[in-house]
C-alpha cells in the first residue's frame, strides 16, 4: 500500500468532480472579484450585493436583532434549502473565502492523517452570535465569511493591489521610452479597476490580522477556519445534517486510508463520511485509488454527533448574553464619541444592528470622494469596523450617491442626489485659533471656494483691524448652519497642515 | 490654427474640468468648444491632443459628467489623469511670491499647450480665466497658493506659457464661483475670447464679467509685472460674429 498518489491517466474519468468544483470555484471567485470591482463610480448596472445577500447567517442575525427580512435574502433561504439536500457545497464549491484558504493550503505540503477539528467552537460561536442579536447586538458581520472577504479586499487587498500599479508607474516614469505607455495604461486603469489615488486606511490592521489568521490557519490543519470557527459554515453543517447527497464507500475498499487526509476532517477512520462537514469537494474520489469511494443520493450516512456539551451550549449563551450586554451597557455608560455615518443612514443603533460590516460602500467611496473608513474602537466595539466619515482623509462628494446604491443591507439607503443634497451628515464649525484669517488676518478661502452648496454655505463677513497703525480690510468666513450639509470637503482641503481651521462635527442636538 | 499648431506636435489642453458639475453650471469649460479645438489641431496636423486638468473634485467624475470625456474622444483626443508620479519640481526664476512649485510633467511634454478656461467669478481672485486656469496644472497642496495669490499666479504664468488662451464666455458664472451650481447664477454671453497674450485675454474675459481688469489685483498685477497687456485701447482686437 504506497501512500504516494497514484497518477491515473484515464480519459474516460478526465472530468472528476474535484474537477468540476474546482472551475466553480475559480468561476465564483472570479464572479466576486467582478462584483467587488463594480462597487465603484460609474458602474455597471448590475446589483452588487449579490454575493453579500446570500448569507444564511446575516440574514437570520438581522431578523433576529431588528425583525427585518428583506426580500433580496430569499437568496439564502434558497441557498439554505439546497443545503438540505446537497450539504455544505457553498463552502466548498462558492464561497470565495473557502476558495482563497484552499488557495493559501496548496502553499503548504504538509498533509497528515487525521486533521484535528474543534467544530464545537463554530457551533458555540454561532449560539453566541445569534443569543447576541436577539438582545439585538449584531455581530453576525464580523464573522460572516462574506462579509470578512469584502472588508478584506478592500481594506488590506486592495491597496496591496493599488500600490504595486502605482508603484510600478511611479518607477516606469523615470525612463523616457515607456512613459508614454504607462501613463496610457494607469489611466486606462484608473477608469475600471483602480482608484484615482493611492487608498489608505487608518484603521485596517486588524481586518488585516483576522485575514491573515484565517488563511494562516490552515499551516495547523487544513481549513481550520472552515470546520473550527465559520459561523456560516456551522450554520449550514446544521442544515446539511439531513442531507440527500453523499460520498459514501463501496464495499471494495482496500483501506489504503488515502481518504482520511480529507480538507474538512470529514472522513472518519473508519472511512465514513460526516454527512454534515463533507463539502462536496472531491478529493477523496480523486484519489480513491480504487474509485471504492462514490456519490450516492441517499440518508445512508449518518453525521457525527454534535460534540457540544450541555456545559458548551450554556457557556455560548453565557458569552453572546454577556457580549450583548457590554456592549449596550458601554454604549450607556461611556457616551463613546458619536461617528459621522454616510448619508441615507438608518439611525445611529437601527444602523449597528442592519450594517454586515462588509465595507462595500468603503469601496465605493474610495473611488470617489473616499471619506469612508471603517471605524474601529472609538466609537464603542459595538461599531467595530461600521464605515464613519473622516474628512481629513476625504470628503463627501455632492453629486454622489453610491454608498447607499451598494449597501446590501439597508444600513444606507439609496437616495436621488436631489435627496442626497439636503441630507446633513455633519455640520462643519470653524476653529477661529487656527483659520488663517481668523488667526492672522489674512486672506484665505480655500474652503469657500470648494463649498458645493449653491448658494454657498460658507460666506465672509468683513471687519476691520488695525495694523502696524494703519487699517485693513480683512474678510472673515462663517458657515450657513442651515444649508451646511457637513460635506466636509472644506475640512479636507483646509490648507492648514494638522488640525484642520474648520472641522464637521456630527450634528446630533445642532440647531 | 496652423499659426499656432505645426505638423507633428504635441498639443496640450488645458480646459477647466475642476467641478463635478454639467456645462449648464457654468463652473467648468463648455465640452463643445474643448472638441472643436481638437479638430482644429488635428486638422491643423497635430500628432497627438491630450486634454488634462487636475480638478477639486473626483477627476474622473468631472471628466464625465462635463462630458468632455466623450467629446474629446470622438475628435480623436485623449483625457488624461494627472498623478502625482508624474511631478517634476520647477524653478521660478522670476518668481517673487513662489521660488520653486511641483509641476505636471505633461505641462512639458508638448509642444503646444492651450488654455481653455471659462470666464467665471471668483470669491478670491475676484474673476477666474486664464491665468488662473493653469493653477489645474500645479501639483503640491494648492491651498497654500491662495495665500498672496496675486502675485504667486503671476509667478506661475512667468514659468507655464501656453501658446493661446481661449476663454470659453459662452456660458458665464457670475454669482458663487467658482463652483456654482445653480443656473440661475449664470448667464448667456456668447462669447469666446481667443489671444496669445495671456493678460489681454483676461482683461477682456474680466470686462465680460463686468469687472474692471484694473480691478482685479492678479491682472493689475501681470501687467505691472510686464506679462502682456491689460488696456483695450492698447490690444488688437478683432471681433468676428460667431453666428447663432
Amino acid at each position: 500500500m504506497s501512500l504516494l498518489r497514484p497518477k491515473r491517466i484515464d480519459f474516460r474519468r478526465r472530468i472528476t468532480l474535484a474537477g468540476v468544483r474546482r472551475f466553480s470555484q475559480v468561476a465564483f471567485f472570479l464572479l466576486f472579484l467582478f462584483f467587488f470591482f463594480n462597487l465603484r463610480d460609474f458602474r455597471l448596472n448590475v446589483p452588487s450585493d449579490v454575493f453579500l445577500l446570500v448569507s444564511p447567517l446575516q440574514t437570520l442575525a438581522l431578523l433576529l436583532s431588528t425583525g427585518t427580512f428583506k426580500l433580496a435574502s430569499l437568496a439564502a433561504a434558497v441557498l439554505l434549502i439546497l443545503t438540505f439536500f446537497f450539504g455544505r457545497f457553498f463552502c466548498g464549491w462558492i464561497c470565495p473565502l473557502g476558495t482563497c484558504i484552499d488557495l493559501a493550503g496548496r502553499f503548504t505540503t504538509k498533509r497528515r492523517g487525521l486533521h484535528k477539528s474543534f467544530s464545537s467552537l463554530k457551533y458555540g460561536l454561532l449560539i453566541a452570535i445569534l443569543v447576541s442579536a436577539l438582545l439585538s447586538v449584531n455581530l453576525a458581520g464580523i464573522f460572516d465569511p462574506l462579509s470578512l472577504m469584502t472588508r478584506s479586499l478592500t481594506t488590506v487587498m486592495l491597496p496591496l493591489f493599488s500600490a504595486l500599479l502605482f508603484g510600478a508607474h511611479h518607477l516606469t516614469m523615470r525612463w523616457e521610452a515607456v512613459q508614454e505607455i504607462s501613463s496610457s495604461v494607469i489611466t486606462a486603469l484608473q477608469k475600471t479597476v483602480l482608484p484615482l489615488q493611492q487608498p489608505y486606511f487608518t484603521d485596517s490592521f486588524l481586518i488585516l490580522l483576522l485575514f491573515v489568521a484565517v488563511l494562516s490557519a490552515g499551516l495547523y490543519s487544513r481549513r481550520f477556519w472552515c470546520r473550527s470557527v465559520c459561523p456560516l459554515g456551522s450554520l449550514l453543517a446544521l442544515a446539511a445534517r439531513s442531507r440527500r447527497v453523499n460520498l459514501q464507500m463501496k464495499d471494495d475498499c482496500r483501506a489504503c486510508g488515502l481518504c482520511v487526509d480529507c480538507r474538512m476532517g470529514a472522513v472518519d477512520q473508519s472511512w465514513q463520511t460526516d454527512s454534515a462537514e463533507c463539502i462536496l469537494c472531491g478529493e477523496c474520489l480523486e484519489d480513491c485509488p480504487d474509485h471504492a469511494r462514490q456519490i450516492t443520493f441517499t440518508r445512508k450516512t449518518r453525521p457525527q454527533p454534535i460534540d457540544l456539551s450541555r456545559r458548551g451550549v450554556l457557556f455560548s449563551i453565557g458569552v453572546g448574553g454577556a457580549a450583548a450586554l457590554f456592549l449596550q451597557a458601554r454604549r450607556v455608560f461611556a457616551a463613546p464619541t458619536t461617528p459621522i455615518r454616510p448619508p441615507g443612514a438608518v439611525a445611529e443603533k437601527e444602523f449597528l444592528q442592519t450594517c454586515i460590516r462588509c465595507l462595500a460602500c468603503v469601496k465605493a467611496c474610495n473611488t470617489v470622494g473616499a471619506c469612508l473608513q471603517p471605524l474601529q474602537f472609538e466609537a464603542g466595539l459595538e461599531a467595530l469596523w461600521t464605515p464613519a466619515a473622516r474628512f481629513q482623509n476625504g470628503y463627501c462628494e455632492y453629486t454622489c450617491t453610491l454608498c447607499g446604491e451598494v449597501c446590501p443591507s439597508g444600513a444606507i439607503k439609496p437616495m436621488t442626489p436631489e435627496a442626497k443634497q439636503s441630507v446633513r451628515i455633519g455640520l462643519a464649525v470653524f476653529d477661529r485659533n487656527r483659520c488663517i484669517p481668523w488667526r492672522q488676518g489674512v486672506e484665505c478661502l480655500v474652503c469657500e471656494e470648494h463649498c458645493p452648496v449653491p448658494e454657498k454655505a460658507i460666506r465672509f463677513t468683513e471687519t476691520t483691524i488695525m495694523e502696524n497703525g494703519k487699517s485693513r480690510l480683512v474678510r472673515l468666513p462663517y458657515v450657513v448652519s442651515e444649508l451646511c450639509i457637513g460635506c466636509g470637503i472644506c475640512e479636507f482641503k483646509c490648507p492648514l497642515k494638522g488640525e484642520p481651521g474648520i472641522r464637521v462635527f456630527p450634528n446630533y442636538g445642532a440647531a | 490654427m496652423s499659426r499656432f499648431v505645426s505638423k507633428g506636435d504635441r498639443v496640450l489642453l488645458k480646459p477647466n474640468i475642476g467641478w463635478d458639475r454639467i456645462p449648464e453650471q457654468g463652473a467648468t469649460t463648455n465640452p463643445q468648444l474643448v472638441a472643436a479645438v481638437v479638430r482644429l489641431c488635428l486638422e491643423a496636423g497635430a500628432k497627438s491632443v491630450k486634454v488634462a486638468d487636475r480638478p477639486c473634485n473626483n477627476a474622473l467624475r468631472c471628466y464625465r459628467r462635463n462630458g468632455i470625456e466623450t467629446a474629446v474622444k470622438k475628435e480623436g483626443a485623449e483625457v488624461r489623469f494627472l498623478n502625482d508620479a508624474s511631478l517634476v519640481m520647477t524653478p521660478f526664476p522670476q518668481g517673487r511670491a513662489v521660488k520653486e512649485w511641483p509641476i505636471y510633467r505633461e505641462a512639458y511634454e508638448c509642444d503646444v499647450l492651450i488654455n481653455l478656461p471659462i470666464a467665471k467669478v471668483h470669491s478670491m481672485s475676484g474673476v477666474t480665466l486664464g491665468m488662473k486656469n493653469l493653477m489645474g496644472l500645479l501639483g503640491g497642496d494648492r491651498g497654500l497658493f491662495h495665500v498672496d495669490f496675486a502675485e504667486k499666479i503671476v509667478d506661475l504664468c512667468f514659468v507655464l506659457r501656453p501658446t493661446l488662451t481661449i476663454i470659453d464666455g459662452w456660458r458665464v458664472l457670475l454669482r458663487n464661483g467658482p463652483t456654482g451650481g445653480s443656473p440661475d447664477d449664470t448667464a448667456l454671453r456668447r462669447t469666446v475670447i481667443a489671444s496669445t497674450d495671456i493678460v489681454a485675454a483676461d482683461a477682456l474675459g474680466a470686462e465680460l464679467l463686468g469687472f474692471s481688469p484694473n480691478d482685479v489685483p492678479h491682472i493689475r498685477r501681470a501687467y505691472e509685472r510686464g506679462l502682456g497687456e491689460m488696456n483695450r485701447q492698447n490690444i488688437v482686437l478683432k471681433e468676428i460674429d460667431l453666428g447663432q
